[in-house]
């Protein structure tokens, strides 16, 4: 049997708002992810794709249920799950080399060695001759390429990514994809995609967890079959097309 | 066609760069009030007295020319400074730790609430009676002004820093002291920059008001000293009074002043009279007052320089003695 490298228990989170009234953002998931899988996980606004992610990276804690990361359970940050956020986080008062060399850095790794991890990552996600630009000069587009290099140069095990390309236009969401894809193939990190976009979500899973709003839960489990190298021209083909249909249906007629 | 499209384009012309234009903008508008005052003071459209010339400014900066470096020194190193490193340090420490500690902002959020309000001006008197008149006091008074600008600001700093940086800069593997020095710290520094540019100024005109407060020396010191040389009569007590080592050094401007005062017309002169009438009724009160310090010191202690020994004798003997004599 495969290891499972995240696995959830009936994991549930409870956010009170005021006396007494409460919202459940995560009622009873449970799901395991296999080591080197890429996971998309889809499903409406609110319906705590997010909340998943930030429980995963232990950035908050489940209120029932349990969390285990190679069989053993969560209790703090591990810089073995790192994390790509929806909005911007480059740090505004860092180059993009000191950005990506950010997760070295706090290891304490030597400068030189620092120094190719970067130049290796920044040549990865296309940012040659912007290493010391400050990210305010960059676009929204090559921010996220930092945000990307920058927790893979951490070397994570896990990357939980939170909508990455959500706020992106069309052209550079594709490309970004595709060049995640490539690096995943390289690199095969288990990655965990939330995303709204079912297309995104078809062109780079290996399986695709589709949750429901309310309950906030785990609504089906699709396996993907398409094989990987993919390429954009996959979007074209009818099977493709088919599995479009599919999840769309999924979503919308149980809403 | 790339060819084409370029004959068929103007030639671009060339044009001044926007930031020389903005210069020249700059330079013109400070060339126009300087010209401004200089034809107002030349054609005498207003009394000297209260619009003094340009000339009439340089011939001031070259008399006060061998005391500047000295006033200099004594506000900016002994006071200003000191002031406000004390000023900021503190006010920095404090913002950050409300920030950051429920129990911290507990107990000094509605300290600081109370405090604001309290202009630091109101605070001299309490200030001359806890700590005398002398360099605590004024470098106090300075440090309590940086302090309720700045304040607030650099509480609010350590709050907006965005979460979503502490939250990556936790996945990437970063304790709560990293997190502090790596990413909380650096997000600050332009909202404390700013705040510490906007006190700057302040501490200037704090120390000003600090000078008002039985200082020798210093820019404000200087600024009362020439306020007080307008009026002749006043001139003569600062002399005597403060100090006879100022009264060889500032009597050729004495003379000036009194001349200045033969060529007013007469309203000035009304005007100057009741000028005069309320500084005395002022200096009277403040007069007053250090007498009855100084009775009472004098009742005390028989002590030969008063006003010595008001600014040098620290709080708990001052309050000790005026006890023992009460009780």
């Amino acid at each position: 049997m495969e290891q499972e490298k995240i696995k959830l228990q009936r994991v549930s989170r409870v956010y009170e708002i005021g006396k007494g009234s409460t919202i459940i953002a995560v009622e009873d998931v449970s799901f395991a992810v296999s080591a080197e899988e890429f996971v998309c996980i889809v499903g409406p606004s609110g319906c705590g794709k997010s909340t998943l992610l930030y429980l995963i990276a232990c950035l908050e804690k489940p209120s029932a249920g349990e969390i285990l990361i190679d069989g053993k359970p969560v209790t703090e940050p591990n810089p073995k799950v790192g994390m790509v956020f929806q909005p911007d986080s480059v740090f505004p008062w860092l180059t993009v080399r000191e950005n990506i060399e950010f997760g070295p850095a706090l290891r304490g790794i030597p400068p030189s060695q620092r120094q190719r991890i970067a130049e290796y990552y920044v040549h990865l996600v296309g940012l040659e001759g912007f290493e010391n630009t400050l990210p305010r000069q960059l676009s929204g587009g090559m921010k996220k390429r930092v945000d990307i290099a920058r927790a893979f140069a951490n070397n994570p095990e896990i990357l939980l990514m939170d909508e990455p390309f959500g706020a992106l236009d069309a052209m550079t969401k594709e490309k970004l994809q595709m060049e995640l894809l490539q690096i995943w193939e390289n690199e095969r990190k288990t990655i965990l995609f939330v995303t709204h976009d079912l297309e995104e979500a078809l062109m780079l899973g290996t399986r695709v967890i589709v949750m429901s709003r309310q309950p906030n839960t785990i609504q089906t489990i699709l396996d993907i079959p398409f094989p990987h190298p993919r390429s954009m021209i996959l979007k074209t083909s009818s099977q493709f097309q088919e599995y479009r249909k599919k999840l769309w249906e999924l979503l919308h007629l149980n809403v | 066609m790339a060819k084409l499209l370029e004959k068929s384009l103007p030639e671009p012309k060339p044009r001044i760069s926007q930031q020389t234009s903005n210069r020249m903008i700059s330079i013109a508008t400070i060339s126009a009030l300087i010209l401004t005052w200089v034809i107002i003071t030349q054609n005498r459209l207003v009394e000297p007295l209260f619009a003094p010339s340009p000339t009439d400014l340089w011939q001031a900066f070259q008399n006060l020319l061998p005391n500047l470096p000295g006033d200099l020194v004594a506000s900016i190193l002994r006071r200003i400074v000191p002031g406000f490193t004390i000023g900021v340090t503190v006010v920095t420490l404090l913002g950050i730790y409300m920030a950051m500690n429920q129990v911290g902002r507990a107990i000094f959020y509605p300290i600081v609430e109370i405090l604001r309000p309290l202009p630091p001006l109101a605070l001299i008197p309490l200030l001359i009676l806890w700590f005398g008149i002398g360099y605590i006091t004024q470098i106090l008074l300075i440090a309590y002004g940086i302090f309720i600008i700045m304040v607030i600001n650099s509480f609010e700093a350590v709050r907006n820093v965005p979460p979503i940086y502490i939250h990556a800069a936790t996945t990437l593997g970063a304790n709560r002291r990293q997190i502090f020095q790596r990413v909380i710290l650096p997000s600050i520094v332009p909202d404390i920059v700013a705040g510490i540019r906007v006190s700057a100024a302040a501490a200037f005109g704090y120390d000003v008001a600090a000078e008002l407060m039985g200082a020798m020396t210093g820019l404000g010191y200087r600024l009362v000293l020439a306020r007080r040389y307008l009026l002749t009569q006043y001139c003569r007590y600062l002399d005597h009074y403060c100090h006879p080592f100022f009264h060889h050094r500032f009597s050729d401007q004495t003379g000036r002043c009194q001349s200045y005062e033969l060529e007013s017309a007469r309203g000035t002169k009304v005007r100057h009279g009741v000028g005069q009438l309320l500084l005395g009724v002022r200096q009277g009160i403040r007069l007053a007052i250090y007498q009855k310090l100084v009775s009472k010191e004098v009742q005390n202690e028989n002590h030969p320089s008063p006003f010595c020994s008001v600014r040098a004798r620290p709080l708990h003997r001052r309050l000790s003695t005026s006890d023992s004599t009460t009780g």
